[in-house]
């Protein structure tokens, strides 16, 4: 297992200073999060403990990209393509070169670095990545396939790939660095379609040596990695360990050493870690907790009853409750103030429940009560406290009324994500958007991938398009800004708390370094020389 | 005897028909399909429809049932939809570790409720007596999840004695088996030890005013050997009874124990395959839960006749 764990206060009290410096010096880029203070010397055996079963090693297959399932360890056995940098969402360059687009940002050049190989000596190549995104397409299981269906691939020398767009997008490699990062080995996977998922084959920095489903795996060093002296561990173990206390356990007792970054959003979890002496390193994100109003049916087809439903609530002793600690921060607005997009003055409505009253009453005298069924997801507590919260704070307020029906997460999916009956309702999680190209589009934009409020305004749609089409930081600005105008005119959805990465592991450990999506850089960690 | 196995044996098979037939129904009506969850909250209904159909999922619920009817007949519990896995394999891995447990809890708990409640009983209303009567109701009232987390609070991170939870395979490595054993086995095994106490420490208590009892006295033979030559036997009928019951609990599996210890069991594949909507996998564990019931009532009824020879006789 891990090495043996010292936990001296000098090397918590250093892990910690580093981490504010690090944290002080956020937005600096280079892909870089977390205490990286020591280089971490070679070998020893790093274990994970992680929520979520490993269900398949086909990248393909993972809809979802959490950092809490699949996707970490595919990034142990593909490493990135490109590094999406967690705090800017900016795509730095790791396995791909260079990744350029046309004038028009309707053409993309994406460039290889020379010499790569998987883990079965074929070569890392512009073919493999082609082969890869079709084989999205083909498996269909991922938002991002029905972009790539729409993309036209060329592949014009062994270490250049062509992608064609149907609109003009200039910010297609915050895409590619996000959401499709892991390249499979084209000859392992034709030679063997339907065992790649338990045998995968890629040029990460680790191998799967064993997988026991439902209990652990163990990676192994990939002797032909093609960053030369890396990776530092000899051995990873990712651990399954449902329970979140019993994570903090196992890394409190020295039987794992980290769990991987996540936008969990209990923070007494966390401050319950901290006082046990563990290392806690926070990264804040744009976005936030995020609750859908259905703005395509009755009563929330009324811009009225959503404004009122803001005013109604106290966001900040909301975020306090939903995330258990007064840590907790409300989401002020769309973006953080170390965003090129932060705009001061687009804030989101502060509590003012004498107008919401008046609202309510309003939408009344037109026969337009808002009665409305909360759909809750079942297990979650965070947004069971939530619904509590919100109804017990409309329940002494006239013309309102919530239900709250609590289902499970699967229901919850075909109810509100599928069939759109709901009135309102959490998503289980908090919605991050390091760069808001493409979360923000996703959310907001009339056909975006994760619009389930049915929110459609064509200045909005048409402001994300201005902004799509332009690197210039000011002129996206400037088009950010009329989406938050927009927003705040229309609040298609409440955002609750400020959502944060946050990692938990233990002060032996070194080199904690991940993308956007708290996917972590497996060939930068390691154990501290002195641990 | 043999006949009576046989008929258990027989009635067996139209329960596993109905139980079967009722989880697949049940299942089949919850909202939300395995599609959904492996699809996540960006999927649309295109999507959906397409991996339902690649999952054989569209077609009508009489027919699914059928198929995998016919197939279980034969020995194929299919394939798991979560892990894509033949689900006898899938359950062929976890039962060893889930029969583990159980076997470990039972045993830990008679080993401490059948001496205690001996002693106990003999000496009824005497000071061991009570503090063990109020010891084993303050267990009975606490539930298995709760013990488990102090014991892995004060025994796994604050003295470092047992390892968190996981599973380290016997074959692997024994004694690191036997450690990661102890915490789920005694969690278990407390409240069964209270439930077994209480049960015997009553019969013993019983049989001890039986006259047979008070003759073996009067011939002069020493408590200890009365009672345990004596008394011990006559008063095990409830205990084999419910030591058979929660025997066949546990290897349904201790669903919530399974997971707190991230014990790759029955009980957590059940926890695991559930809001997946597995059907496969959750029919396979409930034939082989069905099944282990009814093995482990029967082997009650055989220790019966082991305890009491008159029943073998009737």
């Amino acid at each position: 297992m891990s090495r043996s764990p010292r936990r001296g206060l000098r090397a918590t009290a250093v892990a910690v200073a580093t981490t504010l410096v690090l944290a002080a010096c956020g937005g600096s880029g280079g892909a870089s999060a977390g205490p990286v203070d020591a280089q971490p010397a070679r070998g020893g055996t790093l274990t994970m403990a992680i929520g979520i079963p490993a269900r398949s090693f086909d990248p393909a297959e993972d809809a979802t990209i959490s950092s809490a399932g699949d996707a970490t360890r595919l990034a142990a056995v593909f490493d990135h393509l490109f590094i999406s940098d967690p705090v800017t969402g900016e795509a730095v360059p790791h396995i791909g070169e260079s990744i350029e687009p046309s004038e028009d940002g309707r053409v993309w050049t994406l460039k290889i670095r020379p010499g790569v190989t998987f883990s079965d000596g074929t070569p890392y190549d512009a073919e493999a990545v082609r082969f890869t995104y079709q084989h999205y397409v083909d498996v269909g299981f991922s938002p991002e396939a029905r972009t790539i269906a729409t993309w036209d691939m060329a592949v014009l020398d062994p270490l250049t790939l062509q992608i064609t767009t149907p609109e003009p997008n200039m910010h297609l490699d915050k895409l590619i660095a996000q959401s499709l990062p892991f390249i499979v080995s084209p000859t392992a996977m034709r030679a063997d379609p339907e065992g790649f998922s338990a045998n995968p084959v890629g040029a990460g920095p680790y191998l799967l040596t064993e997988w026991v489903r439902d209990s652990h795996e163990i990676y192994t060093a990939n002797p032909d990695y093609w960053q030369e002296g890396k990776p530092y561990l000899e051995q990873v173990r990712i651990d399954l360990v449902p329970e979140a206390g019993q994570r903090v356990n196992a890394i409190a007792s020295g039987q794992a050493d980290v769990q991987p970054p996540t936008a969990d959003a209990d923070l007494a979890l966390f401050a319950e870690a901290e006082a046990m002496g563990l290392t806690v390193h926070r990264q804040d994100q744009n976005g936030g907790g995020w609750i859908y109003f259905n703005n395509q049916r009755p009563p929330f087809d009324d811009v009225r009853a959503r404004r009122a439903i803001y005013l109604s609530i106290d966001r900040q002793q909301l975020a306090e409750i939903m995330q258990g600690s007064p840590d907790a921060r409300a989401a002020a607005g769309l973006f953080e103030p170390d965003s090129p997009f932060h705009e001061p003055d687009l804030t989101l409505p502060a509590v003012d429940r004498a107008r919401a009253q008046e609202l309510f009453d309003e939408l009344a005298a037109e026969g337009k009560p808002v009665d409305f069924v909360f759909v809750n997801i079942s297990g979650n507590d965070v947004n069971t406290r939530a619904a509590q919260f919100i109804q017990s704070q409309l329940r002494d307020m006239r013309n309102v009324s919530m239900r709250i029906d609590n289902i499970d997460v699967t229901a919850a999916r075909e109810r509100v994500f599928l069939r759109r009956d709901y009135d309102m309702s959490p998503y289980p999680g908090a919605y991050r958007y390091p760069d808001p190209d493409p979360g923000l589009v996703n959310l907001l934009g009339s056909t975006g991938s994760f619009n389930t409020t049915g929110y459609a305004n064509a200045e909005v749609d048409a402001a994300l398009l201005a902004a799509r089409s332009t690197t210039d930081v000011a002129e996206r600005a400037a088009s950010y800004r009329a989406v938050q105008e927009r927003f705040l005119a229309d609040l298609p959805g409440m955002f609750t708390f400020t959502p944060t990465l946050t990692t938990i592991m233990s002060d032996d450990v070194t080199g904690l370094r991940y993308t956007s999506r708290g996917l972590i850089r497996w060939d930068e960690i390691g154990f501290r020389p002195d641990a | 005897m043999l006949r009576q196995v046989g008929s258990r044996l027989l009635r067996l098979v139209p329960v596993l028909f109905l139980i079967t037939l009722l989880t697949t129904a049940m299942v089949d009506l919850m909202p939300g399909s395995p599609a959904l969850a492996m699809l996540g909250d960006q999927a649309t209904p295109e999507q959906v429809a397409r991996l339902n159909e690649q999952l054989g999922l569209d077609r009508p619920f009489h027919v699914r049932y059928w198929d995998w009817l016919t197939a279980a007949l034969g020995g194929d519990l299919g394939t798991s939809l979560r892990m894509g896995l033949p689900v006898t394999t899938a359950i062929a891995q976890r039962f060893p570790v889930t029969l583990e447990i159980a076997v470990l809890s039972v045993v830990l708990a008679l080993l401490v409720a059948v001496p205690l409640a001996l002693v106990a009983g003999a000496r009824a209303d005497g000071r061991l007596d009570r503090t063990a009567t109020a010891l084993s109701s303050a267990l009975l009232s606490l539930p298995g999840f709760a013990a488990a987390v102090l014991l892995i609070y004060l025994l796994a991170v604050r003295a470092r004695l047992f390892p968190v939870g996981g599973w380290v395979p016997f074959t692997e490595d024994p004694i690191g088996n036997l450690r990661s054993a102890v915490l789920p086995a005694l969690s278990l095994a407390l409240m069964e030890a209270a439930v077994y106490f209480r049960l015997l420490r009553g019969d013993v208590i019983r049989t001890l005013q039986e006259k047979f009892v008070l003759s073996a006295r009067a011939r002069g033979l020493p408590p200890g050997y009365v009672l345990f030559r004596h008394v011990l036997r006559p008063s095990l009928f409830s205990l084999t009874t419910v030591a058979g019951l929660s025997m066949g609990r546990l290897l349904g599996g201790a669903v919530i124990v399974e997971s707190l210890f991230a014990l790759p069991g029955i009980g957590f594949l059940a926890i695991q395959s559930v809001p997946f909507q597995d059907v496969p996998a959750i029919q396979g564990i409930v034939v082989v839960v069905a099944v282990t019931y009814v093995l482990v009532n029967i082997a009650v009824d055989v220790g019966y006749s082991v305890i009491d020879p008159r029943i073998r006789a009737r």
